[in-house]
């Protein structure tokens, strides 16, 4: 590919290995260091439930040996790595026998949908406002119109949700309170269904877009101003192109970088960027699992879903970084000594 | 030379009346063009000399109507084969840019997108002119053509600007300028960011298009030695004016206007190596001009009407216009 050879790329790839084994081992160490203990968690939810368990040292240390806690730390450390190389997290400790990845993969799916479906809509419509805002053809009518955009980005994101919910769901009715779905349809791919999953996610949808559309707009306005009085505007214009020529090929074109970089980023984060939306609505994406997990002391699911974001993250940067020379094609990734 | 008597039958094919033209800032309207006048003849080149602030290319981007928001054309005509460019509609002013009037720009070095291919940033002009019905290889063809009358390899469409050098990129802009066999090129100091060897190779580029294709042409700079090659007349600006306009040789002979006159003293010359003479004073304020010529308070000659009356700027004699008491009052 153009500006880019193979020893970078053999690079690139070794550096991404590298980070997700760093994240793997932080992701290994921190839980352990946290207060609580995921037998204790267990035991006092059982006691709780039926006032005092018999035995309860014993079973205890059962549920130690079944799940390794009894091992010294770097053997537990060697277990978690083999197992994390052949994409195993394990049994889940709170939900056990039920394995990591089952709770898991439900939960990236509803994420990508919901989370990464809404910072694709953000990221259109905020580069479309910021842009608009900063060219001078826009008529004037949307240009009043515009700021308004701007109102949600004052908010913090969970507190909107609120409000949204206690609007739509909890007073109007409108749209459904929590969940993803309505538990009485069958998960198929069929219209009541799909009309379910639209209802439950507009809400969710809403207050993550209307919080962070006047972000990307404002730095999208930024860049675009400083476009203007570049040297090659004035040529377009001079040229005779059409105003939308110039808008979107000559402005937007050379603004647009540093937002696709700040798009990978997010979509990155797309797994925990929302973990209070989900909460709120309780929406069973990865950002609610993941709370769960942590309230419970779930290590493995803790684990899994952590190393997942490490991934998710190193990945589409990893992706924005090889791409990067085909998105701006002054930047090339050669190696020195090949010049 | 393309402005004398042999053209004196025809139009003019530009003719600018009266131009003016401000700058709306915190401190009020500033006058960057004040009353500038002037016409040329099919296939001549004038060259617009004038200090940094004199208001040369402001002039010569109004003609194209270029002009950040806070410029306001304040009135005067430009007339292109007798049609007013400041009339037309918005729509009507950008089919004229570049098909009528076209621009080399003065940022050769930034003003090609450097996100798109050379080719297609060609492509895009001829096409924002004639949207439909033509093909891809009949408008490349075109391309093909400019390129070679320009000295450029034909894989320059396939490259990116940073891939070019200062020079190529400068003959990119030029071949860019004659595309749409435009009637007048507007050349905004075209060779200022290029070293002086490359410099003369883009002028001569640029003068072979231009007798080739019968356009004519505006320089606009303050290098008296580039006009002196390659212009026919010189019009010299100070202030947001035209004090003179002639033809090259009458201005370096016997220049009439006594900025001029001390412009062209200032040129190094090789007979006087040891002294380097600018000219004493600033440049005005356009903000608060002085009263009367507004070359008056570095004026050498200045006599007491120069504080009170504008001069007039007339005819004094045949092709020779000045703007001054002391030319008016019929010396020589």
């Amino acid at each position: 590919m153009r500006g880019l050879d193979l020893r970078y790329f053999v690079r690139r790839i070794g550096m991404f290995f590298l980070v997700i084994f760093a994240a793997a081992s932080f992701n290994f160490l921190i839980p352990r260091l946290a207060p609580g203990n995921p037998i204790g968690a267990i035991n006092s939810r059982m006691s709780q439930a039926s006032a005092g368990i018999e035995n309860g040292q014993a079973m205890f240390e059962a549920y130690r040996k079944r799940f390794g806690l009894d091992d010294p730390i770097y053997i537990q450390y060697a277990k978690y790595m083999w197992n994390t190389l052949r994409f195993d997290f394990g049994e889940s400790l709170s939900a056990y026998p039920a394995e990591v990845w089952e709770i898991v993969r439900p939960a990236i799916g509803w994420s990508i949908s919901l989370i990464g479906v809404s910072v694709l809509i953000t990221f259109a419509m905020g580069i479309t406002v910021g842009a608009m805002l900063a060219w001078k053809g826009t008529p004037k009518l949307v240009r009043a119109f515009l700021p308004i955009t701007m109102i949600g980005g004052v908010l913090p994101y969970y507190l909107l949700a609120m409000l949204l919910l206690y609007l739509f769901a909890f007073t109007t009715k409108l749209l459904p309170m929590s969940g993803a779905y309505d538990s009485g349809i069958p998960r198929e791919l069929s219209g009541p269904y799909i009309i379910s999953v639209l209802r439950h996610a507009i809400l969710p949808a809403l207050s993550i877009i209307l919080t962070s559309v006047g972000t990307w707009a404002l730095t999208m306005r930024g860049l675009i101003v400083n476009t203007i009085g570049e040297d090659y505007m004035l040529l377009a214009e001079a040229k005779g192109l059409p105003k939308r020529r110039i808008l979107w090929w000559y402005s937007v074109r050379n603004a647009i970088p540093p937002q696709l970089t700040h798009l990978a980023i997010a979509l990155g984060y797309v797994v925990s960027g929302a973990i209070l939306v989900e909460i709120v609505f309780s929406y069973p994406g990865l950002g609610y699992q993941l709370y769960m997990a942590i309230v419970n002391s779930d290590y493995t699911v803790i684990q899994g879903i952590t190393l997942i974001l490490a991934v998710s993250v190193g990945l589409s940067v990893l992706i924005i970084d090889l791409i990067y020379p085909r998105l701006d094609p002054r930047v090339t990734y050669v190696a020195e000594s090949s010049g | 030379m393309a402005g004398d008597r042999s053209q004196e039958a025809k139009a003019p094919v530009l003719e600018v009346r009266n131009l003016r033209v401000s700058y709306t800032t915190a401190a009020g309207p500033l006058r960057a063009v004040n009353g500038v006048s002037f016409y040329l003849w099919p296939g001549e080149r004038l060259g617009l000399v004038g200090e940094s602030g004199s208001g040369k290319t402001t002039t010569a981007l109004s003609l194209m109507r270029l002009m950040q928001d806070t410029t306001v054309v304040e009135g005067g005509e430009v007339l292109l084969d007798g049609v007013d460019l400041l009339k037309l509609s918005e729509e009507e002013m950008r089919q004229a840019r570049f098909a009528k009037i076209s621009l080399i720009p003065q940022g050769a070095m930034n003003s090609l997108n450097p996100m798109m291919k050379v080719g297609e940033q060609l492509r895009d002009t001829i096409r924002a002119h004639q949207p439909k019905g033509n093909s891809k290889a009949t408008i490349d063809a075109r391309i093909q053509q400019v390129l070679e009358s320009v000295e450029l390899r034909l894989n320059v469409m396939d490259s990116y600007p940073h891939e070019l050098s200062g020079g190529m990129k400068q003959r990119v802009c030029i071949a860019m300028s004659i595309l749409l066999n435009p009637k007048v090129i507007i050349a905004d100091e075209p060779t200022s960011a290029l070293d002086v060897v490359v410099q003369r190779q883009v002028m001569e580029t640029l003068r072979r298009v231009q007798v080739a294709l019968g356009a004519a042409v505006i320089l606009v700079g303050h290098d008296m030695g580039l006009m002196a090659q390659f212009v026919d007349r010189i019009g010299v600006m100070y202030g947001g004016k035209l004090v003179e306009v002639g033809p090259v040789r009458g201005i370096f002979k016997d220049p009439l206007h006594p900025y001029t006159q001390l412009l062209i003293k200032s040129l190094p010359n090789l007979d006087m190596k040891d002294v380097f003479r600018g000219i004493p004073g600033l440049t005005p304020s356009l903000l608060t001009p002085p009263p009367g010529c507004m070359f008056h308070p570095r004026c050498p000659q200045v006599i007491q009407r120069c504080s009170v009356d504008i001069p007039k700027f007339v005819e004094i004699k045949p092709e020779r216009w000045a703007a001054c008491h002391l030319c008016e009052g019929g010396r020589q």
